[in-house]
Parts: C-alpha cells; sequence; structure tokens
C-alpha cells in the first residue's frame, strides 16, 4: 500500500462548454489504480464514467476540457496545473507534451478496448493488417517482425487459425471475436495499464463468460492492471478488485469488491444493488430507484443524489459531501460520499426527514455555499 | 362496435375465459431466403448444361417450435442473439408468415384469418419493441401515438380516446398532462412506458415484448418491470417475454424456454428450469452469467467456439457441436477418459485451435501418450498423421490447410457423426423436481 500506485487522480474535472450551459460531466473525482489490479468505474449512463477513462488520456474532445485536477502515471504527470503569474491557470511545466502522450503513453503505457467492437476496426482493412500496422508504428518492429508479432498476439486472445484469419475483414469476425482482436490490440504493446470501456456490454453472455475468462488469464500472465468501466454489477462481482460507484460526475463510493457488496455504505449503490433483478435466486419484489438521474448540465444542490434517496434528510440539500474514510477494510480504505455517516458530523440524525423528497421533481437551484464541516480524514468509524 | 366501460378494460367479456392455452404453436417454422431480387441465388457454371442453375440457401431462424401459453402467465423466451428469439416472436403475431406450422389463438388457427379478420384478431395482440427511440414517430405527439392503433381498430370517439390516453398514461407512470408532447422530451425509460401505453390503448390480451428492458439503465429497468408486472395484473395481460438477460427473465416468467439455433432446448417452470436444468446448454448460459456476489466464485462455465450457421445448422441436436457432454458413439469401445480425450481432440482439429507439432506431442498433449484402443485409436492415428508436423515435413500452406480439413472430416465423419446426438433430434419430458409443471429438455442424455 505505501508503494507509488501506476496511476492517481486527484480532483480531476472535467466540462463541457455548451451553449445550453457548462456541463460538469466529472466533477472532482480521485482515485488510483495499483500494480496488477482491476479497478471498476461503475455507474449508470450519464454517470460520466466514460468521459473519466478518456480524460486520463487526455482524448477529450472540444467543446470538452479538462479544467481541473492532476493525472499522475508512474511519477510523470499526464495533467497538471499551476497557477501563472497572471494568476491565471496555467498547464505545468512538467506536463507530458500532446507529443509525447500520442508516442510514448497512448498504446504503448495506456491502452483502451472500447464498447463496440465493429466501430473501432477499420471495415476496410484486414484485421491482420490494422493489428500489424499498430504493432509497427508502436513498437518500431520492421513489417514482417510485425506480422509475425500480430499472428501470435491472435493466436494468443483465442482466435483459431489465425494466420488465415489474419487476412480477413472485420465483418467476417463475430462479436466476439472482433473484442479479441481489440483485446489483441491492446495487448500488443504490452502496456501496464488498459482501460476497458464496457467491452462486454454488446456481446452475449456465454461470449462475455469467454472473454472475461481472457481477461483473467491474460492479466495473470502479463499482470497488466485495468480499468474497467461498466454498469454490471456482475461483471463486477466477477473481476473487480476495488470498485468506484459514479453518480452524476461524482465518486460516490470506493471499497475493496467484497466490502462494496457485504458493507455498502452509500445509499445509492444500496438502491442499486436492491434494484437488479437477480440469476441466483427469485426476487419477487424489485426496488426501483425513484425518478431519474438528472442531467449534469444543473445538479441538484448538497448532495446530488437526495432527490432520488431513500435516507434523505433534509441536511443533505445544504450539505455538500465530499467523499471520506468512513471505514477500514483491511488496511484499504473505505470511502464514501453521505452524510448519515459519523464521519461527516453534519448533523443527520438531527435533521429532519425531507418531505417528498424521492420522486418529487422540483429541485433547488445550484448553492454556491456547499458547507463541507471540517471533519478529519483519518478517524470516523462507519455507522452501523 | 365496442362499448365504453366504466374501467380500464374497453371490454370486460373480452379476456380469454376458456381452461385451453391463449395460443397454441404447432411446429412452427419459419425460413429465410438468404438474398432476395431477381437473380439472387442463380449461379453460373459453365462446365454442366444448362450452364445456370438456382440455388437458394434458406436461414433457418425457426425450426418446429411447438408450445403452449396460457391466459395470465408470462412465458421468458431466452437465448443469445442470432438464435430466432425474435423471429419466433413476430411469427407469432404473422407480422411475418409462418413457412409451416400452425398458430392458434384463443383456439382459431391464425393462418386460416386473413384481411379484416387478421386485423381484427391483432387488436387483441400487440407488440413492445426493444429500441424505446426507433419505435415511436418523432414527428408525432404522444397523446397521437396512444391514439394511433385506437384509431386504427375504429375504437370510440375522439373525446373517448383522448379520455383514454390520458388514462392510459397514468396507468404507465407518466403524467397525464404530457399528452401533447413529443417524444424527444423522454427519456429512455419514460419513451419505453409510452410504448406500453400504446400497445395497451386497444385492449389487447397478449403482448409480445422483444427485449423492452434491455436498452434501459439498471435502476429504470427494475420501474419498468415493475410497471409491467403491474399492468399484467391490472388488464389481465398474457406476456410474451424476449430477452437474453436471465435476471429479468427469472424475475418476470412464469415459465420459460431456453431457444438455440431456432429450436426449443428447454421448456420449465421458472424454479425448475434455473434450480434444475437439465439441457446442457440451460447449464452452459446460466453458469456464465456474472452473478453480482464477490463471494459466489463458482467456475465460469464456458462454452467453447460459436453459434453454427443457422443456414446449415448440425443435425439431431443442435448444441452437439458445442456440447460438453455429448454422447460417445456406440460403435467403439471406449475406456475411461478416452471419449472426452477424442472428443476434446477432435473440437481443436476442426478449429485449428493448436499449431502443427510433432506426433508425439499431440499424442501427449490430448491423450496423455495413451491413444484410445482399437478402431477409434486407428482413426486417431489416421487423423494425427494428416497433420502432424514431422509427418508432413514439406508441405507448403494450401497443401496444409487441405490436410486439416481432410483430418477434420475424419474425424467427425467416425466419431460426432456416429453419436446419438447427431443422428436423432432429441425430446423429452421429464419428471418436475420444483413445482408440478412439465418440464421438457430436448437433450439425449435423457433417453
Amino acid at each position: 500500500m505505501s508503494s507509488e500506485p501506476l496511476l492517481r487522480v486527484e480532483n480531476l474535472k472535467t466540462q463541457f462548454f455548451t451553449e445550453t450551459g457548462t456541463v460538469r460531466a466529472v466533477d472532482g473525482i480521485s482515485f488510483e489504480v495499483r500494480e496488477g489490479e482491476i479497478v471498476g468505474l461503475v455507474g449508470e449512463s450519464g454517470a460520466g464514467k466514460s468521459v473519466a477513462s478518456m480524460s486520463l488520456l487526455r482524448l477529450v474532445e472540444n467543446p470538452g476540457e479538462i479544467v481541473a485536477g492532476e493525472i499522475t502515471y508512474k511519477g510523470e504527470t499526464i495533467f497538471g496545473l499551476e497557477e501563472g503569474p497572471d494568476g491565471e491557470l496555467q498547464e505545468r511545466d512538467d506536463m507530458l507534451s500532446n507529443e509525447e502522450i500520442r508516442t510514448r503513453i497512448r498504446g504503448n503505457e495506456i491502452a483502451v478496448i472500447f464498447q463496440d467492437p465493429m466501430e473501432s476496426l477499420n471495415p476496410v482493412f484486414t484485421v491482420g493488417g490494422q493489428l500489424r500496422e499498430f504493432i509497427e508504428l508502436n513498437r518500431g518492429l520492421s513489417k514482417d517482425e510485425a506480422k509475425t508479432e500480430a499472428i501470435d498476439m491472435l493466436r494468443e486472445v483465442g482466435i483459431p487459425d489465425p494466420e488465415e484469419r489474419y487476412e480477413e475483414y472485420p465483418h467476417q469476425f463475430s462479436g466476439g471475436m472482433r473484442q479479441r482482436v481489440l483485446i489483441a490490440m491492446a495487448l500488443a504493446c504490452e502496456p501496464s495499464l488498459i482501460i476497458a470501456d464496457e467491452p462486454t456490454t454488446a456481446l452475449d453472455v456465454t461470449v462475455e463468460g469467454q472473454i472475461l475468462d481472457l481477461v483473467d488469464d491474460l492479466q495473470d500472465k502479463y499482470g497488466t492492471s485495468f480499468i474497467w468501466v461498466t454498469h454490471d454489477m456482475g461483471v463486477v462481482a466477477e473481476i473487480c478488485d476495488r470498485v468506484n460507484v459514479m453518480y452524476l460526475g461524482e465518486i460516490v463510493e470506493q471499497a475493496p469488491v467484497d466490502e462494496l457488496f457485504y458493507d455498502t455504505k452509500h445509499p445509492y449503490t444500496n438502491a442499486l444493488l436492491n434494484s437488479i433483478p437477480r440469476p441466483d435466486r427469485t426476487v419477487t419484489e424489485l426496488e426501483a430507484i425513484e425518478g431519474v438521474m438528472p442531467e449534469a448540465i444543473n445538479p441538484p444542490s448538497g448532495c446530488r443524489f437526495h432527490p432520488r434517496c431513500p435516507d434523505a434528510r433534509e441536511v443533505c440539500k445544504r450539505v455538500h459531501p465530499e467523499a471520506k474514510t468512513v471505514a477500514d477494510a483491511d488496511g484499504e480504505a473505505h470511502r464514501a460520499a453521505c452524510v448519515k455517516h459519523d464521519a461527516f458530523d453534519a448533523g443527520y440524525e438531527d435533521s429532519s426527514m425531507l418531505e417528498g423528497a424521492v420522486g418529487s421533481t422540483e429541485r433547488e437551484p445550484e448553492s454556491e455555499l456547499a458547507v463541507n464541516p471540517a471533519g478529519d480524514d483519518s478517524g470516523g468509524e462507519g455507522r452501523e | 362496435m365496442r362499448v365504453v366501460s366504466s374501467g380500464i378494460r374497453l371490454d370486460e367479456d373480452s379476456g380469454y375465459e376458456s381452461d385451453d392455452a391463449l395460443l397454441e404453436l404447432d411446429g412452427v417454422t419459419k425460413y429465410f431466403n438468404q438474398d432476395s431480387g431477381l437473380l439472387a441465388g442463380m449461379e453460373f457454371e459453365p462446365s454442366q448444361f444448362p450452364p445456370i442453375s438456382v440455388d437458394r440457401e434458406t436461414v433457418k431462424a425457426v425450426d418446429d417450435v411447438t408450445l403452449e401459453i396460457q391466459p395470465g402467465e408470462t412465458l421468458g423466451l431466452v437465448g443469445e442473439s442470432g438464435c430466432g428469439k425474435s423471429t419466433l416472436g413476430r411469427t407469432i403475431l404473422r407480422l411475418l408468415e409462418p413457412t409451416e406450422g400452425d398458430i392458434y389463438f384463443k383456439g382459431e388457427n391464425l393462418a386460416d384469418l386473413s384481411g379484416e379478420r387478421l386485423r381484427q384478431t391483432r387488436s387483441d395482440m400487440q407488440m413492445i419493441f426493444q429500441d424505446p427511440q426507433s419505435s415511436l414517430d418523432p414527428r408525432m405527439k404522444v397523446g397521437q401515438i396512444i391514439e394511433e392503433p385506437m384509431r386504427a381498430h375504429d375504437m370510440l370517439d375522439d373525446e373517448g380516446r383522448e379520455a383514454r390516453a390520458k388514462e392510459l398514461l397514468e396507468k404507465v407512470g407518466l403524467d397525464p398532462r404530457h399528452y401533447n408532447r413529443h417524444p424527444h422530451a423522454f427519456s429512455g425509460g419514460q419513451r419505453q412506458r409510452i410504448n406500453l401505453a400504446r400497445a395497451l390503448s386497444v385492449d389487447p390480451d397478449f403482448v409480445v415484448c422483444d427485449e423492452p428492458v434491455s436498452a434501459l439503465d439498471v435502476s429504470i429497468q427494475a420501474q419498468v418491470l415493475n410497471t409491467m408486472e403491474k399492468l399484467q395484473e391490472e388488464f389481465g395481460l398474457t406476456y410474451l417475454f424476449i430477452a437474453h438477460d436471465l435476471s429479468v427473465i427469472r424475475h418476470i416468467s412464469d415459465r420459460v424456454a431456453v431457444m438455440y439455433l431456432g429450436n426449443i432446448v428447454e421448456l420449465a417452470e421458472k424454479e425448475e428450469l434455473f434450480e434444475n436444468p437439465q439441457h446442457p446448454y440451460t447449464r452452459a448460459l446460466l453458469e456464465s452469467i456474472p452473478v453480482p456476489d464477490p463471494r459466489e466464485n463458482g467456475a465460469r462455465g464456458v462454452l467453447e467456439g460459436e453459434v453454427p450457421s443457422p443456414v446449415d445448422p448440425p443435425s439431431g441436436c443442435r448444441f452437439r457441436t458445442r456440447c460438453p457432454r455429448v454422447i460417445a458413439p456406440d460403435a467403439y469401445d471406449w475406456r475411461g477418459e478416452e471419449w472426452a480425450q477424442t472428443r476434446a481432440f477432435m473440437r481443436a482439429v476442426k478449429r485449428r485451435t493448436f499449431e502443427p507439432m510433432p506426433a508425439s506431442r499431440i499424442e501427449t498433449e490430448f491423450f496423455d501418450g495413451d491413444l484410445p484402443r482399437g478402431e477409434a485409436g486407428s482413426t486417431v492415428d489416421e487423423a494425427i498423421e494428416l497433420i502432424a508436423s514431422d509427418r508432413n515435413a514439406d508441405i507448403d500452406a494450401d497443401d496444409e490447410t487441405e490436410h486439416w480439413s481432410a483430418a477434420t472430416d475424419l474425424l467427425l465423419e467416425s466419431f460426432a457423426e456416429q453419436s446419438i446426438c447427431a443422428r436423432e433430434r432429441p425430446a423429452y419430458e421429464l419428471e418436475a423436481e420444483y413445482g408440478d409443471g412439465e418440464h421438457l429438455a430436448a437433450c439425449h442424455l435423457h433417453r
């Protein structure tokens, strides 16, 4: 735990400047990824998972922009700001240039696997050709060497008869096979970190099983770290070591996977877990979360989940909770952003119940005064 | 002409009050011609006379499906993409013409109906589609969308339709004041509710729901599922619920049918199917779903390979090419692990999952150095001769491919095609362990 993590993200904020206003897609998230672990980034669509993961590679496009925060990878600064002489924020000197990011980091150090394998592969080039070109450019191999390497990679990810299939086009591959090709591409430069953005969502369950197995095997072999972006709690339980739950641009809970499921500390995580039908037992009544996730352009005041939260009280409307350590799980911090925990000391117990909070559509205008009482991060036991 | 009744049901008597099944399928089959157009399927072969032949390949999307749906129940239909579940749903509504087989709705054969009679029957059968976005006309207002089916079936007058549309909006959990909004103003979950309201507007008895929640977020999924259950109770609906997600199926269904490559492979009551699955495919499906419980670390039962093409499905049991429990052919005398090893070797050769290697290494890798005895052993040996790298040192790539396919053919003909799984189509009725419903499993392990 003491050693420097592979990737550290601190207070990352990514915003989109649109005509209708500023969309705070990612609003101050902090997490880290250590060597050889799979970190989950979970949430519903619109929670900011994908924007967060793309920010890590500085792949956010106009009108989006990373406006604050620090991203450190292996001691190098991928993104960092400092105050310039005129008081304006400017990029720090030690921040990697676009050129360096492109040639050294993307693909070589941090690779990405996207959700839709058809859109990630060019339909007019052969699968093998695309893989070869990628290896050729990123690893500086000759054409022939790269081809041998490409065929090896295809075999490695379980594509039968790789020499034949090297010459085929993406449309001749099934969805599962295409996803394997993307995994091969991501692994080809032996990166230390792979960002997998919903890689199995478009696949059938039996194929999903095959891919998850493959990832398990490859991770054992190469020791690669993963950031696994998903909305599927089943996949999270299956492969992740630690999990970050996102809601409306913020990380609301951060815990090792077992604690997340068995010692849930945030009402949103809890509600999410209760709302999914289970494959392993019959649930007669699903406890749906009321309402829908509001838009990030005008998030609710205080705790962003309070309009849908079954535990919400008056204080939740006023106080914006920053994630704090609320429990300790074998030396791992279990962090949650909910004022009902003692660590916040926000007077939750004495606060009155919120009338008609659940399901109500009215919303307070954005409050500038996010009360944030000073509470020490280290102490505080989980309220059981 | 129907009369408006006080309640939401337009006609209290329209409910199906018989003890018989609401819907019966008897050997329903749907084939598609792969090509369409005048010259499709035409092939030019100069070597013969006449030099042109017509060869139409058919995709056997649904093949000989027989099942019943009882009034008021939810039948879950589950399977992977491409297994024919949506085609079956559309064929039932006669949106597609069945190639063969009969569909009885309330005891009437739909195939005999046509024109006006069919149109009228359709008001009793409705459908909800997967994509809530594309199934609503963006230029119509929500009210018009919901009233359209009523207008098509000539139900009620303008005022009555508007009143009913507003009432339905409330029933599906939307604000009746949104009557004049356009679909784009609604979220995915709300759009699916509009779809529900539209389907219910003509007061159907039977609704085919084709993946109605798979495009929705988990928390929204639960809301829509709960609404669907509530409506089922209130309107006395019967659902055919098509989905690929076994968790959703387990939640909403009374009985479940599992489909693979156009066939129903298993059909049982929900508890029985999930707790006591009898078909290897159902088992594999159940094992491969990720369970939202980190302490549940059961082995992931991973299926090998991919679903074969429905143009030329395997004979006998369609799952046999991937089945982990294919039955050993009786023609040979197997000992211990011999059949399992031979099967693994056969599939590895077929899929070419390993590189050419010397014969001795193949033997150690697949057979622990010990080939099966007798006839089986000599066939295996013959196949190894064809592909071993030390027996075929200097052949070029084309020849190598030929050798591999020769070996594959030899193994498949001698073993796979000899198994009962390849020769007979299975269909067995079993004793249910949970509940007292029937349990059908199409697997020869139960012969």
